[in-house]
């Protein structure tokens, strides 16, 4: 499989959507579920804890600059257990790309196109996908970069037309049971966008410049945290604490909330424009690593004859293993984390450990990857 | 019940159609044979969708290994 080049720039703005992809989603309102007020605090917290996770990521892509984790994992670990792994990999992000497939479903079908049942509207969104996994990383980076300018000024938008609305009492009492409910919204926050980062493992060793992964993911890792920030504060501080942890879509009844005299309101549509755009791209980075995992996994030709039957899979098992929102809630506030804290973490400092030691006994003879 | 039988066979004739004769000519053996146990694997999930076969779900699984766990890291840990 030849390897396809996107640049620095693309992979930061790859990386910022895949984090606002469920940050303008279910994010805000898990942290604020368990953090309630000082669900800000919790994402400061959580964002030095993904610094850290970035060092962790980056250390391994330097160290084989070429390989995807699905290559080098067979290379550390040896045949079958690096093939298991490869595989595991493979299954979560099966029900990665599931579950965001059943997030957007359930966005459009409550609060968009009502009427509309549930599998065809994940059936066009899939096709979309397909399309764009096919045509390649290149061609849907450089869509992102497109679209990128537009998310942000949307966000832009949303927080200035919002400041009329803001209440300072609602952040009030800072603290007001301690920290442990901070930290406990911080593992939220870690599973859902911060430990899934571990996809861009399979996208690294496609950017020009190998040097420059670990500043990427810095710099990605700092501005979705604070775009991350800035939405769930804004929802704090306009809906209050209560309404943020019901609402499952804050940045959508934020939007229903603009009312600037009487005169420009109901542009929630737009928030829902741009909760498709960074979905789509979340999907789009989370399919596309299915795909490419699979396909390495199997160490066959191309990945693009992957893309049908895989998406034909994709939206019944989307169905399947979530039945419902209520179900898929549950899920993500409680198993999600140490689920992602395997895959995400565990694993992860498992290669990097016994490719250290590795490194150490085979000095002389040449050990890592070209 | 009829309708969605039409709409699954005409979409895995789609996906064959078009993938198929290229990996035929290029003689990929082991791309086909996956290739056609993930469309097989697909279509069956589809009919079971139609007809509202329960399967086991790995979710389930999942959320019964990790539930105690998380459950234990909000009581003591934090």
């Amino acid at each position: 499989m030849e390897k396809e080049k996107i640049s620095y720039t693309q992979f930061i703005i790859l990386i910022i959507m895949f984090i606002l992809g469920t940050a303008n989603l279910i994010t805000p309102s898990l942290i604020v579920s368990q953090a309630k007020q000082d669900a800000w605090l919790s994402i400061l917290f959580g964002i030095g804890i993904a610094l850290l996770l970035a060092w962790l990521y980056s250390t391994l892509a330097e160290r084989y600059k070429n390989m995807t984790i699905i290559e080098y994992s067979q290379r550390i670990l040896g045949k079958w257990l690096g093939w298991s792994l490869s595989f595991l990999y493979c299954l979560y992000f099966l029900i990665l790309t599931a579950g965001l497939l059943h997030i957007v479903g359930d966005f459009i079908t409550t609060h968009v196109l009502t009427e509309t049942p549930f599998i065809a509207i994940q059936i066009t969104f899939i096709m979309i996908i397909i399309f764009a996994v096919r045509l390649g990383l290149e061609t849907f980076a450089r869509t992102f970069e497109m679209l990128f300018p537009y998310v942000i000024l949307f966000f832009i938008v949303l927080m200035l037309c919002l400041i009329p609305q803001i209440k300072l009492e609602n952040v009030l009492p800072v603290l007001e049971h301690g920290v442990n409910p901070v930290l406990r919204g911080t593992i939220r926050l870690l599973g859902v966008p911060y430990l899934d980062v571990v996809i861009f493992l399979m996208i690294a060793p496609n950017v020009n410049h190998p040097k420059k992964v670990r500043k990427s993911l810095v710099i990605a890792i700092l501005i979705g945290g604070i775009i991350l920030l800035l939405v769930t504060l804004l929802s704090i501080l306009v809906l209050g604490s209560g309404l943020t942890s019901v609402f499952y879509y804050p940045t959508y009844d934020l939007a229903q909330r603009i009312d600037i005299g009487h005169f420009i309101k109901r542009i929630e549509i737009f928030s829902g424009g741009i909760i498709f755009l960074t979905a789509f791209a979340k999907i789009t980075i989370s399919f596309y690593a299915l795909v490419v995992s699979l396909a390495q996994t199997f160490s066959l030709k191309n990945y693009q004859f992957l893309t049908l039957p895989i998406g034909m899979i994709t939206v019944s098992l989307s169905l399947i293993m979530f039945p419902n929102i209520v179900f898929f809630n549950l899920f993500m506030m409680k198993p999600w984390t140490p689920f992602m804290l395997i895959f995400g973490l565990l694993f992860p400092l498992i290669l990097l450990t016994v490719d250290l030691i590795k490194g150490i006994f085979l000095k002389n003879t040449k050990p890592r990857g070209r | 019940m009829v309708l969605a039988w039409v709409g699954i066979l005409s979409v895995t004739m789609f996906i064959l159609l078009f993938e198929m004769p290229r990996l035929v000519r290029e003689r990929l053996v082991k791309e086909s044979i996956i290739f056609s146990v993930l469309l097989l694997m697909g279509v069956t999930l589809s009919v079971f969708q139609v007809y509202r076969v329960s399967i086991p779900n790995p979710i389930y699984w999942i959320s019964m290994v990790f539930t105690p766990i998380s459950n234990w890291i909000d009581h003591y840990l934090l």
